[in-house]
Protein backbone atom coordinates (compact mmCIF):
# COMPACT_ATOMS: atom_id res chain seq x y z
CA UNK A 1 0.00 0.00 0.00
CA UNK A 2 1.15 3.43 -0.88
CA UNK A 3 2.03 6.05 1.42
CA UNK A 4 0.93 10.25 1.12
CA UNK A 5 3.43 12.55 2.70
CA UNK A 6 5.02 15.67 1.63
CA UNK A 7 8.48 14.72 2.72
CA UNK A 8 9.06 11.06 2.40
CA UNK A 9 12.92 11.58 3.62
CA UNK A 10 11.48 13.38 6.51
CA UNK A 11 9.95 9.78 8.20
CA UNK A 12 11.69 8.73 11.26
CA UNK A 13 11.92 5.80 10.64
CA UNK A 14 14.36 6.16 7.63
CA UNK A 15 16.68 7.35 9.90
CA UNK A 16 16.81 4.29 12.02
CA UNK A 17 20.11 2.37 11.44
CA UNK A 18 18.46 -1.33 9.81
CA UNK A 19 21.93 -2.73 9.49
CA UNK A 20 23.42 -5.07 12.59
CA UNK A 21 26.61 -6.39 13.31
CA UNK A 22 27.68 -9.72 14.78
CA UNK A 23 27.58 -10.20 18.35
CA UNK A 24 30.28 -9.06 20.40
CA UNK A 25 32.00 -7.82 17.47
CA UNK A 26 32.83 -4.32 18.80
CA UNK A 27 34.95 -5.64 22.06
CA UNK A 28 36.47 -8.25 20.05
CA UNK A 29 37.42 -5.69 17.14
CA UNK A 30 38.86 -3.23 20.33
CA UNK A 31 41.31 -5.95 21.34
CA UNK A 32 42.53 -7.08 18.37
CA UNK A 33 43.16 -3.46 17.07
CA UNK A 34 44.87 -2.90 20.43
CA UNK A 35 46.74 -6.17 20.16
CA UNK A 36 48.01 -4.93 16.55
CA UNK A 37 49.06 -0.95 18.51
CA UNK A 38 51.56 -3.60 20.75
CA UNK A 39 52.98 -4.80 18.25
CA UNK A 40 54.13 -1.78 16.01
CA UNK A 41 56.40 0.45 17.26
CA UNK A 42 54.98 3.43 19.78
CA UNK A 43 55.06 6.22 17.05
CA UNK A 44 56.84 9.25 18.08
CA UNK A 45 55.92 12.00 19.71
CA UNK A 46 56.27 16.49 18.50
CA UNK A 47 59.12 16.89 21.09
CA UNK A 48 61.10 13.97 19.48
CA UNK A 49 62.28 15.49 16.06
CA UNK A 50 65.45 18.20 16.94
CA UNK A 51 65.48 21.38 14.53
CA UNK A 52 68.10 20.03 12.10
CA UNK A 53 71.99 21.71 12.44
CA UNK A 54 72.74 25.11 10.17
CA UNK A 55 75.95 24.36 8.48
CA UNK A 56 77.41 26.21 5.88
CA UNK A 57 76.17 24.21 3.33
CA UNK A 58 72.69 24.99 4.33
CA UNK A 59 73.00 28.42 2.84
CA UNK A 60 74.95 27.22 -0.16
CA UNK A 61 72.95 24.51 -1.28
CA UNK A 62 70.17 27.10 -2.28
CA UNK A 63 72.70 28.81 -4.41
CA UNK A 64 74.37 26.19 -5.82
CA UNK A 65 70.76 24.84 -6.98
CA UNK A 66 70.03 28.36 -8.86
CA UNK A 67 73.65 28.45 -10.66
CA UNK A 68 73.26 25.18 -11.87
CA UNK A 69 69.57 25.69 -13.25
CA UNK A 70 71.04 29.43 -14.96
CA UNK A 71 73.73 26.91 -16.10
CA UNK A 72 71.04 24.22 -17.68
CA UNK A 73 69.68 26.74 -18.93
CA UNK A 74 71.94 28.83 -20.68
CA UNK A 75 73.43 25.50 -21.72
CA UNK A 76 70.12 24.12 -23.36
CA UNK A 77 69.44 28.25 -25.14
CA UNK A 78 73.59 27.96 -26.66
CA UNK A 79 73.14 24.61 -28.05
CA UNK A 80 69.58 25.53 -29.63
CA UNK A 81 71.77 28.66 -31.34
CA UNK A 82 74.44 26.59 -32.39
CA UNK A 83 71.80 24.25 -33.99
CA UNK A 84 69.54 26.27 -36.04
CA UNK A 85 72.59 27.97 -36.99
CA UNK A 86 74.06 25.01 -38.62
CA UNK A 87 70.97 24.42 -40.32
CA UNK A 88 69.82 27.75 -41.76
CA UNK A 89 73.53 27.28 -43.66
CA UNK A 90 73.11 24.66 -45.05
CA UNK A 91 69.93 25.49 -46.21
CA UNK A 92 71.06 28.77 -47.57
CA UNK A 93 74.58 27.02 -49.30
CA UNK A 94 72.46 23.92 -50.65
CA UNK A 95 71.03 25.01 -53.92
CA UNK A 96 74.80 27.18 -54.31
CA UNK A 97 77.27 24.85 -54.07
CA UNK A 98 76.61 21.09 -53.87
CA UNK A 99 78.05 19.44 -51.84
CA UNK A 100 78.95 21.09 -49.22
CA UNK A 101 82.44 20.05 -47.66
CA UNK A 102 82.48 22.30 -44.91
CA UNK A 103 79.93 24.60 -43.75
CA UNK A 104 82.25 27.50 -42.78
CA UNK A 105 83.48 27.26 -46.31
CA UNK A 106 80.25 27.56 -48.09
CA UNK A 107 79.07 30.34 -46.10
CA UNK A 108 82.43 32.37 -47.68
CA UNK A 109 81.60 31.03 -50.89
CA UNK A 110 78.13 32.22 -50.60
CA UNK A 111 78.71 35.10 -50.00
CA UNK A 112 80.94 35.85 -52.07
CA UNK A 113 78.66 34.39 -55.06
CA UNK A 114 76.27 37.08 -53.46
CA UNK A 115 78.52 39.79 -53.62
CA UNK A 116 79.47 38.65 -57.29
CA UNK A 117 75.46 39.02 -58.64
CA UNK A 118 75.19 42.33 -56.84
CA UNK A 119 78.08 44.16 -57.17
CA UNK A 120 79.79 43.44 -60.07
CA UNK A 121 79.54 45.30 -63.73
CA UNK A 122 81.31 44.66 -66.50
CA UNK A 123 83.72 47.71 -65.82
CA UNK A 124 84.61 45.30 -62.87
CA UNK A 125 85.41 42.70 -65.04
CA UNK A 126 87.83 44.81 -67.25
CA UNK A 127 89.18 46.26 -64.16
CA UNK A 128 90.21 43.12 -63.04
CA UNK A 129 91.73 41.90 -66.00
CA UNK A 130 94.31 45.24 -66.14
CA UNK A 131 94.79 45.82 -62.59
CA UNK A 132 93.35 43.44 -60.74
CA UNK A 133 90.57 43.49 -57.87
CA UNK A 134 89.64 41.71 -54.87
CA UNK A 135 85.95 40.64 -55.47
CA UNK A 136 86.83 39.53 -58.37
CA UNK A 137 90.08 37.60 -57.24
CA UNK A 138 87.81 35.53 -54.64
CA UNK A 139 85.49 33.93 -57.23
CA UNK A 140 88.78 33.06 -59.61
CA UNK A 141 91.83 34.51 -58.96
CA UNK A 142 92.71 32.71 -62.54
CA UNK A 143 89.89 35.23 -65.10
CA UNK A 144 91.46 36.42 -68.26
CA UNK A 145 89.91 38.12 -71.09
CA UNK A 146 89.81 34.86 -72.90
CA UNK A 147 87.84 33.66 -70.12
CA UNK A 148 85.62 36.53 -69.94
CA UNK A 149 85.37 36.59 -73.96
CA UNK A 150 84.50 32.78 -74.02
CA UNK A 151 81.90 33.48 -71.08
CA UNK A 152 80.07 36.22 -72.98
CA UNK A 153 80.19 34.13 -76.19
CA UNK A 154 78.28 30.95 -74.64
CA UNK A 155 75.68 33.83 -72.95
CA UNK A 156 74.65 34.55 -76.07
CA UNK A 157 76.32 38.14 -76.35
CA UNK A 158 77.35 39.33 -80.16
CA UNK A 159 80.83 39.17 -81.20
CA UNK A 160 80.30 43.16 -82.08
CA UNK A 161 79.69 44.18 -78.82
CA UNK A 162 82.18 42.65 -77.21
CA UNK A 163 84.31 44.36 -79.63
CA UNK A 164 82.67 47.35 -78.52
CA UNK A 165 83.91 46.96 -74.81
CA UNK A 166 87.14 46.49 -75.67
CA UNK B 1 35.98 11.18 28.74
CA UNK B 2 36.23 14.51 26.22
CA UNK B 3 38.45 14.13 23.54
CA UNK B 4 40.77 16.60 24.82
CA UNK B 5 41.59 14.51 28.40
CA UNK B 6 42.56 11.72 25.98
CA UNK B 7 45.08 13.31 23.91
CA UNK B 8 46.28 14.73 27.42
CA UNK B 9 46.71 11.23 28.78
CA UNK B 10 48.37 10.57 25.23
CA UNK B 11 50.40 13.08 25.69
CA UNK B 12 51.95 11.53 28.87
CA UNK B 13 54.97 8.92 29.07
CA UNK B 14 54.22 5.78 29.06
CA UNK B 15 50.20 6.24 28.43
CA UNK B 16 49.77 6.25 24.76
CA UNK B 17 48.58 2.79 24.77
CA UNK B 18 45.79 4.20 27.77
CA UNK B 19 44.32 7.13 25.96
CA UNK B 20 44.65 4.92 22.27
CA UNK B 21 42.50 2.06 23.96
CA UNK B 22 40.12 4.88 24.80
CA UNK B 23 39.61 6.43 21.75
CA UNK B 24 39.21 3.16 20.35
CA UNK B 25 36.33 2.68 22.63
CA UNK B 26 34.47 5.36 22.47
CA UNK B 27 34.41 6.08 18.18
CA UNK B 28 34.73 2.31 16.82
CA UNK B 29 30.78 2.11 16.53
CA UNK B 30 30.05 5.58 15.30
CA UNK B 31 33.00 4.77 12.47
CA UNK B 32 31.88 1.17 11.93
CA UNK B 33 28.02 2.29 10.76
CA UNK B 34 29.57 5.25 8.79
CA UNK B 35 31.84 2.32 6.78
CA UNK B 36 29.13 0.06 6.49
CA UNK B 37 26.74 2.50 5.27
CA UNK B 38 29.10 3.08 2.63
CA UNK B 39 30.63 -0.21 1.87
CA UNK B 40 27.26 -2.54 2.70
CA UNK B 41 29.96 -5.23 3.85
CA UNK B 42 30.90 -5.98 7.42
CA UNK B 43 33.46 -7.77 6.16
CA UNK B 44 34.77 -4.80 4.37
CA UNK B 45 34.00 -2.68 7.28
CA UNK B 46 35.83 -4.91 9.45
CA UNK B 47 39.20 -4.31 7.57
CA UNK B 48 39.11 -0.69 6.84
CA UNK B 49 38.46 0.41 10.10
CA UNK B 50 40.81 -1.49 11.29
CA UNK B 51 43.36 0.05 9.15
CA UNK B 52 41.63 3.29 10.26
CA UNK B 53 42.78 2.90 13.68
CA UNK B 54 46.39 2.11 12.73
CA UNK B 55 46.34 4.86 10.76
CA UNK B 56 45.09 6.72 13.52
CA UNK B 57 47.90 5.33 16.33
CA UNK B 58 50.59 5.92 13.99
CA UNK B 59 49.68 9.99 13.07
CA UNK B 60 48.05 10.83 16.23
CA UNK B 61 51.41 12.08 17.67
CA UNK B 62 51.65 14.22 14.48
CA UNK B 63 47.76 15.89 15.71
CA UNK B 64 47.87 19.52 15.87
CA UNK B 65 44.32 19.87 17.61
CA UNK B 66 43.79 22.81 14.60
CA UNK B 67 40.48 20.91 13.80
CA UNK B 68 38.58 19.04 16.38
CA UNK B 69 40.02 15.52 17.06
CA UNK B 70 36.54 13.79 15.41
CA UNK B 71 36.47 15.42 12.99
CA UNK B 72 40.29 14.56 11.98
CA UNK B 73 39.04 10.81 12.56
CA UNK B 74 35.99 11.11 10.56
CA UNK B 75 38.15 12.09 7.69
CA UNK B 76 40.92 9.35 7.87
CA UNK B 77 38.08 6.87 8.05
CA UNK B 78 36.13 8.44 5.14
CA UNK B 79 39.26 8.81 2.46
CA UNK B 80 40.57 5.30 3.68
CA UNK B 81 36.74 4.12 2.33
CA UNK B 82 36.66 6.62 -0.77
CA UNK B 83 39.73 4.73 -1.72
CA UNK B 84 38.78 1.41 -0.79
CA UNK B 85 35.24 2.27 -2.79
CA UNK B 86 37.72 3.71 -5.92
CA UNK B 87 39.39 0.71 -5.68
CA UNK B 88 36.79 -1.73 -5.96
CA UNK B 89 34.69 0.36 -8.79
CA UNK B 90 38.62 0.26 -11.00
CA UNK B 91 38.83 -3.66 -10.38
CA UNK B 92 34.71 -3.70 -11.46
CA UNK B 93 35.37 -1.50 -14.67
CA UNK B 94 37.98 -3.94 -15.72
CA UNK B 95 36.18 -6.93 -15.27
CA UNK B 96 33.29 -5.47 -17.04
CA UNK B 97 31.41 -5.89 -14.49
CA UNK B 98 29.25 -3.18 -12.17
CA UNK B 99 30.53 -1.82 -8.96
CA UNK B 100 26.63 -0.69 -7.95
CA UNK B 101 25.14 -3.57 -9.10
CA UNK B 102 27.23 -5.43 -6.30
CA UNK B 103 26.99 -3.14 -3.53
CA UNK B 104 22.43 -3.76 -4.40
CA UNK B 105 23.30 -7.66 -4.27
CA UNK B 106 25.02 -7.07 -1.03
CA UNK B 107 22.37 -5.38 -0.02
CA UNK B 108 19.56 -7.69 -0.84
CA UNK B 109 21.67 -11.08 0.88
CA UNK B 110 22.72 -8.62 3.97
CA UNK B 111 21.27 -11.25 6.49
CA UNK B 112 21.74 -8.51 9.09
CA UNK B 113 19.64 -6.32 7.34
CA UNK B 114 16.70 -5.77 9.15
CA UNK B 115 14.96 -2.31 7.78
CA UNK B 116 11.84 -2.65 6.12
CA UNK B 117 11.02 -1.93 2.18
CA UNK B 118 10.80 1.77 2.52
CA UNK B 119 14.38 1.53 4.42
CA UNK B 120 15.68 -0.48 1.86
CA UNK B 121 14.49 1.33 -1.08
CA UNK B 122 16.32 4.62 0.78
CA UNK B 123 19.73 2.56 0.86
CA UNK B 124 19.69 1.10 -2.67
CA UNK B 125 19.15 4.94 -3.76
CA UNK B 126 22.05 5.85 -1.89
CA UNK B 127 23.93 3.46 -3.96
CA UNK B 128 23.56 5.18 -6.82
CA UNK B 129 25.01 8.41 -5.88
CA UNK B 130 28.91 9.00 -6.46
CA UNK B 131 31.05 8.14 -3.88
CA UNK B 132 31.86 11.58 -2.16
CA UNK B 133 27.76 12.53 -2.59
CA UNK B 134 26.87 9.07 -0.66
CA UNK B 135 29.81 10.06 2.01
CA UNK B 136 28.16 13.87 2.42
CA UNK B 137 24.57 12.51 2.15
CA UNK B 138 25.15 9.77 5.06
CA UNK B 139 27.20 11.86 7.27
CA UNK B 140 24.12 14.91 7.06
CA UNK B 141 21.11 12.75 7.13
CA UNK B 142 22.22 10.19 9.60
CA UNK B 143 24.34 11.11 11.76
CA UNK B 144 23.09 15.03 11.65
CA UNK B 145 26.99 16.61 11.24
CA UNK B 146 26.77 20.31 10.52
CA UNK B 147 28.09 21.26 7.50
CA UNK B 148 31.12 23.00 8.72
CA UNK B 149 32.08 19.47 10.32
CA UNK B 150 31.42 17.61 7.12
CA UNK B 151 33.53 20.31 4.83
CA UNK B 152 36.20 19.37 7.29
CA UNK B 153 35.79 15.99 7.29
CA UNK B 154 35.64 16.27 3.17
CA UNK B 155 38.45 19.09 2.93
CA UNK B 156 35.27 21.03 0.70
CA UNK B 157 33.39 24.11 1.30
CA UNK B 158 30.22 24.54 3.05
CA UNK B 159 28.73 25.72 -0.32
CA UNK B 160 29.24 22.95 -2.62
CA UNK B 161 28.27 20.68 0.16
CA UNK B 162 25.07 22.08 0.80
CA UNK B 163 24.79 21.97 -3.11
CA UNK B 164 25.63 18.67 -3.38
CA UNK B 165 23.01 17.28 -0.02
CA UNK B 166 20.63 19.44 -1.83
CA UNK B 167 20.91 17.60 -4.85
CA UNK B 168 21.52 14.31 -3.54
CA UNK B 169 18.15 14.73 -1.35
CA UNK B 170 15.81 15.88 -4.03
CA UNK B 171 17.37 12.56 -6.12
CA UNK B 172 16.14 9.87 -3.65
CA UNK B 173 12.92 11.98 -2.77
CA UNK B 174 11.49 11.84 -6.29
CA UNK B 175 12.73 7.99 -6.09
CA UNK B 176 10.90 7.18 -3.06
CA UNK B 177 8.06 9.17 -3.93
CA UNK B 178 7.54 7.31 -7.07
CA UNK B 179 7.58 4.21 -5.65
CA UNK B 180 5.92 4.46 -2.59
CA UNK B 181 3.14 7.41 -2.87
CA UNK B 182 0.42 7.94 -5.26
Amino acid sequence: MKEKTDDILQRSSLKENPFGAPAGYFSSMQQEVMAKVSAMPHPQTQTADPAPAVTFMTYLKPALALASVFGIVFGMGYVAIKLTDVIGNKDVSAGISAPVADNTQSQEVSDAYMASILDITIEDLFATIEGGDSAIDIISPEINKETIEQYLIETGVSTSSIALLE
Amino acid sequence: MEDKEILEIFKQEGKQEFAFNLLVGKYSERLYWHIRKLTCSHEDTDDILQTVWLKIWEHLPSFREESKLYTWIYRIATNETLTFLKRKRIGAFLSLGNYEKTLENKLQSDPSFNGDKLQMALHKAIIHLPDKQRAVFNLRYFQELKYEEIAEILDTSVGALKASYHHAYQKIKAQLQEQFTD
